[in-house]
């Protein structure tokens, strides 16, 4: 898909009509409130808070352009469509959470733009109490629901 | 810090030890075990390994001083073959830290 929004807009503020009202809003408050130590200067932030809105409309128009693609059946949660840079679009999405102590096996997945999914089984090790280190009990839990996400990501056909 | 003495204490099996260090009530050294890995994918971005402190009495350390022995795991995405083989690994390395524990 091509994006509708103006790419030679020189302002966010011409964007403004293809955002949300919480998108504006939110933009509008980075406007009152340059990040020290990245909107160095106006002509910076100015940029910041235009390619804010690019991004943001370019969602938008996927959005719409894609309204027919059926949600992935398992997701929790979606993130909006995002240009990968090479002119496709996905997006990505949560699936299921198995806790064990600390630890979580996620099944996270991305949808391009034809609808085709892949998933892939995530083992949250960065929530370690001690940086990816467990006890034999807990290590044994985890094979268990590795096992299971495995079951579940071939249930869904990857 | 090095501890000044090597104590004569034997190393469980299947395991690499680190050098001793000075510490009270006993000096210590850290227990590796093997690094398993799962077909297709390089051990640094899923690996498992076991890990224990042993002090220089012999015992490995229940986790009264500093911390009971531990699987180690390092990972990344997976896809169902692959979990499933992290999963045989996960407990065949908790297999061989719970033998180092009962010593």
């Amino acid at each position: 898909m091509t994006t509708t929004h103006d790419d030679n807009a020189t302002t966010w503020r011409e964007l403004a009509d293809a955002l949300t009202p919480q998108q504006v809003a939110y933009i509008e408050d980075w406007e009152r409130k340059p990040i020290p130590g990245f909107d160095n200067d106006h002509r910076a932030h100015q940029r910041g808070l235009l390619s804010a809105a690019q991004e943001f409309a370019g969602s938008n128009a996927a959005g719409a352009y894609y309204a027919d693609i059926a949600q992935p059946p398992d997701a929790s949660k979606i993130d909006v469509w995002m240009d990968e840079g090479d002119g496709c679009w996905s997006r990505r999405f949560d699936g299921t959470k198995r806790v064990v102590d600390n630890v979580t096996v996620h099944i996270d997945g991305v949808q391009t733009g034809d609808g085709r999914i892949k998933r892939t089984i995530l083992v949250a090790s960065n929530t370690f109490g001690d940086d990816g280190y467990m006890p034999a009990a807990t290590a044994r839990q985890l094979a268990s629901a590795l096992i299971a996400a495995a079951a579940e990501l071939d249930g869904l056909g990857l | 810090m090095t501890a000044a003495t090597t104590p004569d204490v034997p190393v469980p099996a299947g395991a690499r030890p680190d050098d001793w260090e000075d510490d009270s009530p006993f000096p210590y050294r850290v227990l590796l075990g093997e690094c398993r890995g799962i077909n297709g994918v390089d051990t640094d971005h899923v690996s498992v390994q076991p890990t224990a402190i042993q002090f220089s009495d012999g015992r490995v350390d229940d986790g009264s001083v500093h911390e009971p022995p531990h699987v180690y795991l390092a990972d990344n995405a997976l896809s169902s073959s692959q979990a499933r083989e992290l999963a045989a690994v996960l407990i065949e390395t908790a297999d061989e830290v719970d033998g180092w524990a009962s010593r």
